[in-house]
């Protein structure tokens, strides 16, 4: 089983530890990974969509023309980067008029658009391997930890073009927290953006979603909060940190991408993680699963 | 901007003609619980009311997180986080989109793309065992953004 790994930008530029992760838990699952030459950010749903859908399309286009060069499905590891490639890949599927607008672009920098291969998310990916044949990599299950799940936006919606889960209800990513032999926790306003989206004008307005969430994470009594992409990552890991030192000690949830769930929970040592690199430390989810924290850096 | 651009006009009547005002994507919306202002029925009023102008050079539609939670639960599917998309592509050609916006425009025609790649992020990467950051030949990103007429938005590039 192999794929083309599409990294974007926020991961490998940001947060370098949530690829450390993903690529330690798809090696022990026995998924090639391979690179894809001179693929470019996807296109950004928010900054690039908001100036221009169609150059918006014809970037990411030019990614995914990468990838058919390749003959491989693409794996995205970011939901920004899904939301874009698999909205372009499957309107120009079906909207030939735009397709050959793109087409007429993509000819003059020598590619085209042939619609030959699918996008898939890290969560699809494990369905494709089998949820059993991943739950039998577990030799640690994580007994007892409280996990509350964030979906993210752009995992789920526009549901009509990503057609993964539930746009308001999703069950997947749930599914595969408690294979980890954690549980996860329901807890209320689940489907509530992140707010990365509001940074661009203000930052600390999207502070205040942060806060939210947290506090209804808080109120279910969960350990930690496991994301699918940076940009989640970035808002309460990183963020998290603003509102602890605004608020003098309040909130200490730790967050987690879901593949250093994995990791932990199939025996990968936690120093093998990039944990230290998180700006709220993870040590009190380490303790609770009974293993020693590495050093942290904040 | 005196007439109504035609896009806007199509989709006026086509999508949002529909809205009937119920506040589904008010109660549904992230932005409008952070910022009380921010409304996106009303934002729709506006547009069948005619304050298309308004609405266009105003601040609220960049505060959108384009969460598509809207286009979710709207009954009448009026499908709002694309309207805003809309909205924002128009106030762009206009040359009123925000800084932060442009940034990241910016940076991606310069090196493929929209994060900064800093010597502190080669070093984490190092420590994490990662292969180094492939530097990108930006040639055909920037052709693209050329031809789809994109050079408004980078003029400072191109001076
Ligand atoms: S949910 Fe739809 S119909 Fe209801 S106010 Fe919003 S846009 Fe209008
Ligand atoms: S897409 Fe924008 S308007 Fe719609 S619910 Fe999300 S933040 Fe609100």
């Amino acid at each position: 089983m192999s794929y083309a790994l599409f990294l974007g930008c926020m991961i490998p530029l940001r947060l370098p530890y949530m690829e450390t992760a993903a690529r330690k838990v798809l090696d022990l699952l026995g998924v090639e990974l391979l690179d894809m030459p001179n693929a470019s950010c996807c296109g950004d749903p928010i900054s690039f969509q908001s100036l221009d859908r169609e150059t918006w399309l014809a970037i990411a286009a030019r990614n995914l023309c990468i990838a058919e060069e390749m003959g491989k499905d693409i794996l995205t590891l970011c939901s920004g980067c899904y939301e874009t490639l698999k909205t372009a890949n499957v309107t120009l599927k079906r909207e030939r008029p735009l397709r050959e607008e793109v087409n007429r672009i993509l000819s003059e920098v020598g590619r085209e658009f042939k619609g030959t291969i699918e996008v898939k998310n890290l969560l699809e990916v494990l369905q494709e391997i089998g949820a059993e044949k991943v739950r039998s990599f577990v030799t640690r299950p994580l007994k007892g930890l409280r996990v509350a799940t964030h979906y993210g936006c752009h995992l789920v919606r526009p549901s009509d073009v990503l057609n993964f889960d539930d746009p308001m209800r999703p069950v997947i990513f749930d599914r595969f927290i408690e294979l980890t032999g954690a549980e996860s926790v329901s807890y209320q306003k689940k489907m509530l953006c992140c707010g990365a989206g509001l940074r661009m004008v203000d930052t600390k307005k999207a502070l205040r979603l942060v806060e939210m969430k947290l506090g209804y994470v808080e109120e279910a009594g969960a350990d930690c909060m496991a994301v699918l992409c940076p940009y989640c990552m970035l808002q309460y890991d990183v963020m998290q940190r603003m509102v602890r030192h605004r608020d003098g000690g309040k909130y200490n949830i730790p967050v987690f991408y879901y593949p250093e769930l994995l990791c932990l929970s199939m025996g990968v040592p936690p120093e093998e993680l990039g944990l230290r690199f998180h700006r709220t430390s993870p040590e009190s989810v380490l303790k609770k699963i009974g293993l020693n924290s590495p050093p942290s850096i904040s | 901007m005196e007439e109504m651009p035609e896009e806007l006009r199509v989709l006026i009547k086509e999508k949002v003609y529909f809205c009937y005002q119920c506040g589904a994507c008010v109660g549904s919306c992230p932005t409008a619980r952070a910022i009380p202002e921010y409304n996106p029925r009303k934002m729709m009023e506006g547009l069948i009311l005619g304050e298309w102008r308004e609405i266009l050079s105003g601040d609220l539609i960049w505060l959108c997180t384009l969460c598509h939670t809207c286009y979710e639960v709207c009954p009448q599917g009026v499908g709002i986080s694309h309207i805003i998309i809309e909205l924002r592509n128009l106030a762009t050609k206009e040359g009123m989109a925000p800084e932060g916006f442009l940034d990241s425009a910016k940076q991606m025609a310069a090196t493929g793309y929209v994060a900064p790649i800093t010597g502190a992020v080669e070093r984490t990467r190092k420590q994490l065992g990662l292969p180094e950051i492939k530097v990108i030949d930006t040639g055909e990103i920037k052709k693209i953004m050329e031809l789809m007429r994109f050079r408004s938005v980078l003029e400072d590039e191109s001076g």
